[in-house]
């Protein structure tokens, strides 16, 4: 009985180290010519790419628009966020891109008058899906999705404004 | 300078490893000089840095310097009072046939595929731009170590994956996926040297080849998350401490670098119970054994790496560490940072089953054991039938107390999950970090289905 019992349970071992090895050829062939596409493309078709490039196509939505805060603000800026109604919470991530620049993520009271970790104020407003929605008086306010960099100055913002709904910008205060 | 920060790294823990006199082999060496040098360093730094508040290239030069010196110099006061056992070992000598060659070629050639997959991808996984990378891109650009408070929830995983990603800026590389990869190969090497203790060399290249391949791990090892490294140094503890106990007399070296690579998991993260299980068994062991003066070495060498972060984050926040891993779970869970999940996302879709489930042991179970075979499948169904013949047949005592960890290590995972559901309102968006976390029952298993005598009675693996 004890032997017919080893000897069954030898058989299952093999069976399931059988069945391991089907179930890892089955899924791995499939990825196997993924790996071979993916290393020719960074191998060859792609090699040569730079970091901007690679970042726009791993985390295209927040790269871009770091880069158009990067490009608007200067170093020591404290950038406004839109509450987390507004925006995606992946965004978070854009403090990594846009250091030294402090993002300051507002809650739903949406006061100006938040301050960031060490007590320092917003100097700039990120216009984000709608947000700003209520009055504003800017000293300028850079649009990012235009072909050709826009630029207002002086100028009082309160969504919705057909000008400027549904695009993205920064605001200087 | 990326290849002159590897030679340091390497010495450091090979001047270690010969000051403990450790008896391994060249590759068991080599892999465990980068696993257990990665920690010393990162801890040596920490800890020098702290008191300046300096986090400059030259304070990783210095320190390293140091190690260097006082690890030479430790090694020979102490080479002068015993023997050297400079590649003495009494592991199996067996020849490696062709299947054994192949599989070591097959670790090799991963090792190589995902070394450009390294090397080529910028980081951009969430956890590690929103923390491990950001807090070394912080402490780079200011030069000072507690700039990293800066980083929101900064104090909620321990710096270890920061420090690295730091030397690795200091070194002239912003992209410290390679140091990932390195780490599961030395950690193959090491896995490989001790399946060869217990059997022979073509099952142990085997064994490796099944473990390096295993898919969660094998993706983990190109991501800068803290993962791998937990899931290296808590095998590498357990498989040291059975080594420690495998005579009847308690080995010394081995049971250092279990009580070091334990102590190193709360280096790399803090409030994962996992450490627990290695703990109790081996200070049970050894009051068993009465081996007390090892048992408060071991309990002071684990648990003082533990209070380093601990006493940091009281010093510098009032903020319950808990709360603040909580919020930077949620956000790293809100963003998918793994492959994609076959399974549905449970918020999204409540399920009626778990909602009418009401005990919370049995939802917790529900919840997660989908998410823990998601990741151990298909080694589990290997690794099944071996409980049963290695529990009724060869009821080897070694085999018995790793089946006991892996088993603890599970109900410590169910258990973190009862506590998850009774603690944080979003514990069902945990599912992810479930999955990723239960790839450290990959290699256990593995190691666990290698070292059965089972696979002696086949000549194509003599």
């Amino acid at each position: 009985m004890i032997k017919k019992l080893k000897f069954l349970t030898q058989v299952a071992i093999i069976l399931s180290v059988g069945i391991y090895f089907w179930q890892r050829l089955g899924s791995g062939l499939r990825p196997f010519g993924t790996v071979l596409t993916d290393l020719q493309r960074m191998l060859i078709t792609e090699r040569n790419l730079t970091y901007d490039q690679k970042m726009l196509s791993l985390r295209p939505d927040e790269y871009f628009l770091a880069q158009q805060i990067i490009k608007y603000t200067p170093p020591d800026a404290v950038i406004y966020f839109p509450p987390p109604e507004y925006v995606d919470p992946g965004l978070s991530i854009i403090s990594y891109f846009i250091y030294p620049r402090i993002p300051i993520f507002l809650d739903s009271q949406k006061l100006l008058t938040t301050r960031g970790k060490n007590g320092e104020l917003g100097n700039y407003i990120l216009l984000y899906n709608d947000f700003p929605d209520f009055p504003v008086s800017a000293s300028s306010l850079f649009l990012f999705d235009s072909t050709i960099p826009q630029t207002f100055e002086n100028i009082t913002i309160g969504l919705p404004d057909p000008r400027f709904s549904g695009k993205k910008g920064i605001i200087r205060l | 300078m990326i290849l002159l920060g590897l030679f340091i790294t390497l010495s450091i823990g090979w001047l270690f490893l010969d000051a403990i006199n450790l008896d391994a082999k060249l590759f068991e060496k080599l892999g465990l000089s980068f696993i257990i040098s990665s920690g010393i360093q990162t801890l040596f730094f920490f800890a020098i840095a702290e008191q300046s508040n300096n986090a400059a290239p030259r304070l990783y030069w210095i320190t390293s310097a140091v190690l260097l010196v006082g690890l030479f110099l430790l090694k020979k006061y102490i080479r002068g009072s015993g023997p050297n056992s400079r590649f003495k070992s009494a592991e199996s000598q067996s020849p490696l046939n062709l299947l054994g060659q192949l599989a070591l070629i097959g670790v090799v050639a991963l090792f190589m595929i995902i070394s450009v997959y390294s090397i080529y991808t910028p980081v951009y996984v969430t956890d590690a731009l929103a923390l491990y990378d950001f807090r070394a891109k912080v402490m780079f650009l200011t030069g000072t170590l507690n700039s990293m408070h800066e980083v929101n929830n900064w104090m909620s995983y321990p710096p270890f994956t920061s420090l690295v990603h730091l030397f690795i800026r200091f070194l002239g590389s912003d992209n410290p996926h390679i140091f990932y990869t390195l780490m599961y190969l030395s950690f193959a090497l090491v896995f490989y040297a001790h399946l060869n203790k217990y059997t022979t060399r073509t099952v142990s290249a085997i064994g490796t080849f099944a473990m390096y391949s295993s898919p969660i791990v094998l993706w983990q090892s190109r991501q800068p998350l803290t993962n791998l490294p937990y899931a290296i140094f808590l095998c590498s503890s357990i498989m040291y401490l059975l080594w420690a106990f495998s005579n009847r007399k308690v080995n010394l070296p081995p049971l250092l670098i279990s009580a070091l690579c334990l102590g190193l998991t709360s280096w790399v993260r803090i409030t994962d119970p996992f450490w627990l299980v290695p703990f109790f068994v081996t200070s049970l062991l050894l009051f068993i054994r009465k081996e007390f003066l090892l048992m408060a070495i071991f309990i002071f060498i684990s648990s003082s790496i533990r209070n380093v972060w601990l006493d940091h984050v009281a010093r510098y926040s009032i903020i319950d560490i808990v709360r603040s891993s909580q919020s930077v779970i949620s956000n790293i869970v809100s963003t998918p940072s793994s492959p994609a999940s076959p399974i549905a996302n449970p918020i999204a879709e409540p399920d009626p089953l778990l909602s009418r489930l009401s005990n919370p042991a049995v939802t917790a179970f529900a919840f997660f054991w989908p998410y823990f075979m998601d990741a151990v499948k298909p080694t589990i169904l290997v690794f099944a039938p071996f409980i049963f013949i290695e529990s009724f047949w060869f009821k080897n005592k070694s085999q018995i107390i790793l089946l006991s960890m892996i088993s603890l290590l599970f109900l410590s995972l169910w258990a973190g999950t009862v506590f998850a559901s009774q603690t944080f309102f979003y514990w069902k968006e945990l599912g992810n970090a479930v999955s990723r976390l239960s790839g450290l029952f990959v290699p256990l298993m593995w190691f666990y289905v290698f070292r059965s005598p089972f696979w002696k009675q086949f000549k194509l693996l003599q």
